[in-house]
C-alpha cells in the first residue's frame, strides 16, 4: 500500500478520504492548501494526490502545473477533486491530472475515489481520464460558474499586468505571483512559490525590504503611500506592500521594474550636469579670452615698436607663444560648451579616420590597430577640424588605457535611429554614422565612466594630461547634434560609440583666424573712424591703440549707450563698428538692431570671447559683417578689417 | 439523521460518521461567524464564498435543507439583495443546532449501549 496525499481546504473532505482510504489500508496524509502540500512533498514521495482546485494561497491547478514540474513528483497519480468540475470552462486536460471527480454526496464520491486509487495501483500512473467522475450527481450550476469566470478574469488582468505581483502569507511565504512577477525575479513558478519573500533578495537589500516590511506592519495604514527601491539581481526594482483589507494576515506586494527609468534619470542628471559644467566653463574661457585679448594686444604693440635685435623681443615672443597655449585650452573649453568656431562642410570620414590613425600608430606602434571603415559610408556635413579632433582624442584615450600592447578597433557605418535607440539616450529620427573605438586596455569603474566628460577630470598622473580630450569629444559629439556612449570592464577594455547625424542644420561658416605672418599689405595714411564698442576697459584700451597703428581713427564705448551716442555724433566719419556681444545693460544685439536702424548698410564686426555659434551667428544672418573671437591678436585683427571693409560686389 | 444508515452508505463505522458530522458542525459554525461578519460588512464577495463553503460540505452529507438555504443566500447576494439574509442564515443556524443535539443525543444513547 502506498501513500496518498490529500490537500483540500475544507476539513470535512480531508476527514473523509482519509478515512476511507484508511480503512482500505494507505497511508494518507493531509494539506489544506497548495502551499502546506508543498511542503508535505518535501519529505514525502505520495503515489496519488487528490487535490481540490480552489484553494486559498496555492491554487489547485498551479499546484498540479508545479508538481508536473517537480523532478520527484512529476510521474505521480494527480486526481483533481472539485466542486467546480462540473461548471468550470478550464478543459480537463489543463490540469495534466490523471483523473477528475467531482465533488459531491460521499457515497457516490466515494466509490469514485476508490476507483480512481485501484486504477492508480493498476495502471502503474500512467492512465489519464478526459471525463469528470461523478457527473451524474450533481447538476452545473450556473452560479459556481459565474463565480469561476470572475475568477478567470482576474487571472486575465493579472497575467496581462506589467507589474509583478506577489501574494504573501502571514509567514511571509510566496503563494501567488503572476506572469510579471515571474520575469521581473527570473525565477520559475515552482521555485518562487512557497519561497520566503525575503530570501529573493541578497543580504543587503533583504535588511531594508525587511525594515520596510516591518514599519509597514506595525502602522494600521491601508496600502503603502511610499515604496522602497531595491536591487534583486541586475534589476532596480520599486516595491509596495498592500496588505489585505479583509485578511490581514496577507499582504500585496507590488514589483515594479525601473531599471530603464532609472537608467534615464541617471543620464538625465549627468547630461545636465555636464550642460552646468559646459556653462560655467564657458564663461570661464570668455573672462580669459578678455584677459588674453589685453595680454595680446599690448604685446603686439610692444613688438611693434622693438627691433628683433631687442633683448627683451625674444621675451615677447614667448608671452605670444604662452598666450597661444591659453588660446587653445579655452578654444578646447568653448569647444567643451559648444561654443567653439564651428567650420560646416561635407567629410569623408573614412578618409579622416584613416590619415588620423597613420599619425596615430606612427607614435604608438606596440599597438595593434584595425579599422572596419564602412566603404558605402555616408558622408558627413560637419567641422573638419573638429572632428579630427574627436577621433585624435579618442584614440590617445585608448593609446593611454594601453600602456603596453594593446589591439584597438576603429569601427565605421551607417545605422539608423531605430537601431541606436535602444542605448541610453533617445535620438532624433534619421540617418547616422556610427564611430567605433574599441581599445583592449585597462578599462574602466562605474565612477570613472560617470566623469569622464567632464572638462578637467583626469585619471592619469599630473602634467600627462589636461582632462579636456573627453571633454572637448562630448562637446564636438553634441555640437555636432550626436550622441556618444561608453562600455568599460575593468581588465577587459573600452568601447566608445559615437553617433553622428548624417544630416545637420544651422550650421555657419566663418573665416578663419590667419597666421601673424600671413598678411601684410600697404595701409593708407588715414582710413576711416572705426567705433569700437566693449564694456571691457582694458580691452577698449589695447583694441583702441592697435587700431591707431592701424592708422585708424577711434572711437571708444564701453557700453552700448554710449556707442549709440557716439554713433549719432560722429555717424558720417564711422566706416565700421567693432561690437562686443557680451555687455552688461544694453547687449551687443541691441546695439546692432538700433545701429542697423540708422543706417541698414553700416558695417560691424562682431567680436566675443564666445564665439560664433548662438547669438553671433544669428546676427550674421542678419547683416553683420564678420566675426572675430578673442583673443585676437594685431594680424588676425587687421585681417578681419580689411575683408569686412573690401567693396561690396553690388 | 440516521447515523447507522450514513454509515453504511458510506461504508464506514458509526463513529467515523459521528467524528464527520462533528467536523461538519465545526467548521459551518466558524462559517457562519465568517457570514454574519460579511453580512454586517456587507462583504457580498465574502458572504457568496462563504455560503459556497457551506452549501458544498452540507451536500456531502446531504443535509439538504442547509444546503439549500445556503445556495438561496449565494443566489440572493448574486442579485444584489444583501439586507434579506437573515432568514436563511436563521434556518442554518436552527438546523446546525438540530444535528448537534441529534448527535449528542445518539451518542449518550450509544454510550450507554457501550457500558458493560
Amino acid at each position: 500500500m502506498f501513500e496518498v496525499l490529500v490537500i483540500d481546504n475544507h476539513p470535512l473532505i480531508r476527514e473523509y478520504v482519509s478515512t476511507l482510504l484508511g480503512k482500505e489500508g494507505y497511508t494518507v496524509l493531509c494539506a489544506e492548501d497548495g502551499l502546506a502540500a508543498l511542503d508535505v512533498l518535501k519529505t514525502s514521495n505520495p503515489k496519488v494526490i487528490f487535490v481540490d482546485l480552489i484553494m486559498p494561497n496555492i491554487d489547485g491547478q498551479t499546484f498540479c502545473r508545479i508538481v508536473r514540474r517537480m523532478p520527484q513528483h512529476k510521474d505521480c497519480f494527480l486526481v483533481v477533486l472539485s466542486a467546480t468540475a462540473a461548471e468550470s470552462t478550464t478543459p480537463v486536460g489543463v490540469c495534466k491530472a490523471n483523473a477528475y471527480i467531482a465533488k459531491g454526496p460521499f457515497k457516490k464520491m466515494g466509490e469514485h475515489i476508490l476507483d480512481v486509487v485501484e486504477l492508480a495501483a493498476q495502471s502503474n500512473f500512467t492512465a489519464v481520464e478526459t471525463e469528470i467522475r461523478g457527473l451524474e450527481d450533481i447538476h452545473a450550476r450556473e452560479i459556481t460558474k459565474e463565480l469561476l469566470l470572475l475568477k478567470h478574469h482576474f487571472e486575465v488582468v493579472l497575467a496581462s499586468m506589467s507589474e509583478g505581483i506577489l501574494e504573501i502569507n502571514r509567514e511571509g511565504r510566496i503563494v501567488y505571483a503572476n506572469g510579471a512577477a515571474l520575469e521581473i525575479t527570473k525565477m520559475a513558478e515552482e521555485r518562487l512559490l512557497s519561497l520566503r519573500f525575503l530570501e529573493l533578495f541578497q543580504e543587503g537589500a533583504r535588511d531594508s525590504v525587511a525594515s520596510y516590511l516591518r514599519e509597514l506592519s506595525g502602522s494600521d495604514a491601508g496600502p503603502s503611500s511610499t515604496g522602497i527601491e531595491i536591487q534583486l539581481e541586475d534589476k532596480e526594482l520599486e516595491l509596495r506592500l498592500y496588505p489585505i483589507r479583509d485578511d490581514g494576515e496577507k499582504s500585496i506586494v507590488l514589483l515594479m521594474d525601473i531599471t530603464e527609468r532609472k537608467r534615464f534619470e541617471d543620464q538625465l542628471r549627468s547630461s545636465q550636469r555636464l550642460e552646468s559644467i559646459g556653462t560655467l566653463a564657458a564663461g570661464v574661457a570668455h573672462d580669459f579670452n578678455n584677459l588674453l585679448t589685453v595680454i595680446r594686444g599690448n604685446v603686439d604693440i610692444m613688438t611693434m615698436d622693438l627691433q628683433q635685435t631687442h633683448p627683451h623681443y625674444e621675451r615677447l615672443q614667448e608671452i605670444l607663444r604662452q598666450v597661444q597655449s591659453a588660446k587653445r585650452l579655452t578654444g578646447q573649453l568653448l569647444g567643451y560648451a559648444r561654443k567653439g568656431r564651428f567650420e560646416v562642410r561635407l567629410l569623408d570620414l573614412n578618409q579622416l579616420i584613416r590619415e588620423t590613425v597613420e599619425t596615430f600608430g606612427r607614435t604608438r606602434k606596440e599597438i595593434s590597430i584595425h579599422m572596419q571603415l564602412d566603404p558605402k559610408l555616408e558622408v558627413l556635413e560637419g567641422d573638419a577640424g573638429q572632428i579630427e579632433q574627436l577621433v585624435l582624442n579618442l584614440l590617445l584615450n585608448a593609446g593611454d588605457a594601453m600602456p603596453g600592447q594593446g589591439t584597438l578597433d576603429i569601427l565605421t557605418r551607417n545605422v539608423s535611429h531605430e537601431e541606436i535607440s535602444g542605448n541610453v539616450f533617445t535620438p532624433k529620427e534619421g540617418a547616422y554614422i556610427v564611430i567605433a573605438v574599441h581599445d583592449t586596455g585597462i578599462g574602466m569603474d562605474a565612477e570613472t565612466r560617470e566623469r569622464i566628460f567632464e572638462p578637467f577630470f583626469t585619471t592619469k598622473q599630473m602634467g600627462r594630461g589636461t582632462g579636456l580630450g573627453l571633454a572637448s569629444v562630448y562637446g564636438a559629439v553634441k555640437g555636432h547634434g550626436g550622441y556618444i556612449d561608453v562600455d568599460s570592464q575593468i581588465g577587459k577594455g573600452t568601447t566608445f560609440r559615437i553617433y553622428l547625424p548624417v544630416k545637420r542644420q544651422g550650421s555657419a561658416e566663418v573665416s578663419a583666424e590667419l597666421q601673424q605672418d600671413e598678411i601684410d599689405s600697404p595701409e593708407p595714411l588715414n582710413r576711416g573712424t572705426i567705433l569700437l564698442v566693449d564694456d571691457e576697459q582694458a580691452v577698449l584700451k589695447v583694441a583702441a591703440e592697435i587700431l591707431r597703428k592701424l592708422r585708424f581713427n577711434v572711437l571708444a564705448a564701453d557700453s552700448g549707450r554710449e556707442a549709440l551716442r557716439l554713433y549719432r555724433g560722429n555717424r558720417e566719419d564711422v566706416v565700421l563698428v567693432i561690437l562686443d556681444i557680451v555687455m552688461p545693460g544694453m547687449g551687443g544685439s541691441e546695439v546692432f538692431h538700433q545701429l542697423r536702424q540708422l543706417d541698414p548698410e553700416l558695417r560691424v564686426l562682431l567680436c566675443s570671447g564666445y564665439s560664433i555659434q548662438g547669438e553671433a551667428d544669428r546676427l550674421m544672418g542678419i547683416g553683420a559683417s564678420g566675426f572675430i573671437q578673442k583673443p585676437f591678436s594685431l594680424r588676425s585683427l587687421e585681417h578681419s578689417i580689411n575683408e569686412v571693409l573690401q567693396p561690396q560686389d553690388n | 439523521m440516521d447515523i447507522a444508515t450514513l454509515a453504511r452508505e458510506l461504508g464506514l463505522d458509526e463513529e467515523d460518521v459521528r467524528r464527520l458530522v462533528h467536523t461538519f458542525l465545526d467548521s459551518t459554525e466558524q462559517d457562519l461567524v465568517r457570514l454574519g461578519r460579511a453580512f454586517s460588512e456587507k462583504d457580498a464577495v465574502q458572504l457568496r464564498a462563504t455560503a459556497h463553503h457551506i452549501n458544498g460540505a452540507a451536500g456531502n452529507l446531504e443535509f439538504n435543507e442547509i444546503a439549500e438555504a445556503a445556495l438561496a443566500i449565494e443566489e440572493k447576494v448574486r442579485a444584489g439583495i444583501i439586507e434579506d439574509l437573515a432568514a436563511p442564515i436563521k434556518l442554518i443556524r436552527s438546523r446546525l443546532e438540530m444535528i448537534r443535539s441529534q448527535l449528542s443525543r445518539e451518542e449518550k444513547d450509544h454510550g450507554r449501549s457501550d457500558i458493560p
